[in-house]
Order: structure tokens, then C-alpha cells, then sequence
């Protein structure tokens, strides 16, 4: 059985059901290192609603215990939202979710793909119940080593106002055929 | 224990008290799911002994799973209202499926600037089952005066 079909147990969200796991499919259509546009700024696919589930999916997947976290009930009552306290790097899951299989930014679903290092800058804490509207921008890309680096930079906004920015730095394989030698395997 | 944590209570040196989280295959699954990172290299075994993107046969975890367990370190320690306000993290080796990482912060920089504007740099470090270095990460907490 294929791992996107494997993990489908632990699915517990709407958004979780109706994403496409499998990250194999459609690689013709990602973006690569090799012809990704440097500078343009632009919205991602969609924008993330931020429910109680999403938050307390990542929270227990982290495996947190703090009831802020992972007690609905107890946080209404204790948080200073009156709302679940989202992980600080829950960030990273609205983004694989704005990202669409195509077009902008798809290179962040990349086989093949590591991951060196990555920078999130939290302005004020995701609170559930927002509407995160995603803009991305392909900032830079470099060979180092001999390898082939991007970096990108996401900016998540709620209601006008910037929440948070995140650069996303991956090696990648340096063209689609490269990518396809993963994408086969 | 949490809302009491005040700037002058953690100058340089501080320890913050280690976590450690196997790292199954349930662990990287359950992960996938809720970070929506479905990469063939974190849940496809037979993809991993095919692909060896990382010279291994076998699957990862995602660098930001990795990335996540070093910010719990100071959530778990200061509280889930902790302000966070910047987390960088280097990932220095993969970490494969059936180590155990043991996760440790300290803080290195103390920065005064004035009241309601006082943080600390903790450097936090990620080893694996052999004691190698996985990951590091230098994470921002503004702190109450």
C-alpha cells in the first residue's frame, strides 16, 4: 500500500479529507529549480479558515499535553483567546494547504526535495476562526556545494493585517528531469 | 509554574527541561497528516529503499516535525503563551525512522532592551538515538518584566 494511502487512519479534519496526499502525482506540473520565477509576488492557491480541528490536529501531532493545546472546554474557559492556543509552527500546515498541486510554489512538494533550514517570524499568534490569506514570493536560489537551493518567502495576513512570515528553504533536484528520476522511483 | 516565568528569572545559562520523542512511523504518519507534507520520503517505505534521497533505504521525519519538537521545548517549559516571536532552525541530519530524539534549550542571550520589550535568545538542540546533532534551532521569547 502507498504511504498516501496508509496514513489516511489518522486523517481527522475536513481539510485533511479533501487534500491531495498523494505528492507523486502531477510532478509534471511542479514548479522546478531550473525555471521557477525569482521576484513576482502573488496569492497562493486558496485561503485557510482556521477551525478548532486544525489546530488540535497539529497540537496532538506534536504531541502536546498542555490543556491550552488540546482541551477545547478548559481553554475557553482559561486561554486569553477563550480559543485553543495554536503551536507556534502551525504556520507550516496552512501552507502545504494554500499551496495548490499546480502552479505557484508547487516546488514545495517536490520528491526528492530536503529540507536545510527554515526561518518563521511570528507576528501575532494564529487564532482559530481567522481567514489566512497566503502570499507567496520565490526570493532567491542558489548552487552551493553543488547543491541546487530555493528559498521562498510566505507571508500570512488575516483580515488585512500580517500574522506572520515564514522562509522556506529546500534542495532541489535542479531540473523536471532530475525530478522525474524521484518521481519514478 | 508557566505564568509566572518573568524576564529576570531566565538569564543566560538557563537550562530548560529536555523532552524526547521516539520517532515511529506513527509518529511521521500521524505528522504528515496534520502539517499536509505528504512527501513519499516521510511515509513510503518502499518509495525510501527505491529513492534513498538521503542515502538511506529508509523513511525521515519532516525537518519541520523536528523543527516543531525543538519550539516545544520552550512551550512545555514556559507555556503555551510563551512569546514566541521568531524560531530559525538548521537541520544538520536526517533523522530515520526508530531514533529517539532528545530535545534540550538554554538560553544564550539575554537582551534588556526595556520594559515590555525584554527577550531572550534559547538555543535549542536536537540529538538523535547516536548523539548526533539533527538539529538546531536560536528561538526569540519576549518575556513579562
Amino acid at each position: 500500500m502507498k504511504g498516501s494511502e496508509r496514513v489516511a487512519v489518522y486523517l481527522e479534519t475536513e481539510k485533511q479529507r479533501r487534500f491531495e496526499r498523494d505528492f507523486l502525482a502531477g510532478w509534471e506540473h511542479y514548479e522546478t529549480w531550473d525555471t521557477v520565477e525569482i521576484g513576482p509576488v502573488g496569492p497562493a492557491a486558496r485561503d485557510y479558515v482556521v477551525e478548532e480541528e486544525d489546530v488540535l490536529s497539529y497540537n496532538r501531532a506534536c504531541g502536546e499535553t498542555d490543556p491550552l493545546m488540546v482541551d477545547p472546554e478548559y481553554a475557553r474557559k482559561h486561554s486569553p483567546t477563550g480559543k485553543i492556543i495554536a503551536h507556534p509552527v502551525f504556520f507550516t500546515s496552512i501552507c502545504f494547504y494554500c499551496v495548490s498541486p499546480k502552479g505557484r510554489g508547487t516546488w514545495i512538494r517536490t520528491p526528492g526535495a530536503r529540507n536545510p533550514f527554515q526561518k518563521i517570524e511570528i507576528i501575532e499568534p494564529i487564532v482559530v476562526g481567522e481567514r489566512i490569506s497566503l502570499t507567496m514570493k520565490t526570493e532567491d536560489r542558489w548552487i552551493q556545494r553543488g547543491k541546487h537551493y530555493i528559498t521562498n518567502l510566505f507571508e500570512y495576513s488575516a483580515a488585512g493585517k500580517l500574522k506572520g512570515r515564514a522562509w522556506g528553504t529546500l534542495v532541489l533536484p535542479s531540473t523536471r528531469e532530475e525530478v522525474r528520476r524521484f518521481a519514478v522511483a | 509554574m508557566h505564568a509566572s516565568i518573568r524576564f529576570n528569572d531566565v538569564p543566560v545559562g538557563t537550562s530548560l527541561h529536555p523532552i524526547r520523542q521516539e520517532i515511529s512511523q506513527a509518529f511521521i504518519d500521524r505528522y504528515a497528516v496534520a502539517s499536509q507534507d505528504f512527501n513519499p520520503v516521510h511515509i513510503d517505505p518502499e518509495w525510501c529503499s527505491r529513492a534513498q534521497v538521503f542515502g538511506t533505504p529508509k523513511t525521515v521525519a519532516h525537518g519541520m516535525a523536528t523543527m516543531s519538537l525543538m519550539t516545544s521545548v520552550v512551550i512545555r517549559a514556559w507555556g503555551a503563551t510563551a512569546g514566541i516571536r521568531c524560531i530559525e532552525s538548521k537541520f544538520t541530519k536526517p533523522v530515520e525512522v526508530g531514533q529517539t530524539l532528545t530535545i534540550q534549550g538554554v538560553v544564550r542571550e539575554w537582551h534588556p532592551i526595556g520594559p515590555g520589550r525584554n527577550f531572550v535568545i534559547v538555543e535549542v538542540r536536537a540529538q538523535d538515538t547516536n548523539g548526533d546533532l539533527v538539529g538546531i534551532s536560536r528561538i526569540e521569547v519576549a518575556l513579562a518584566d
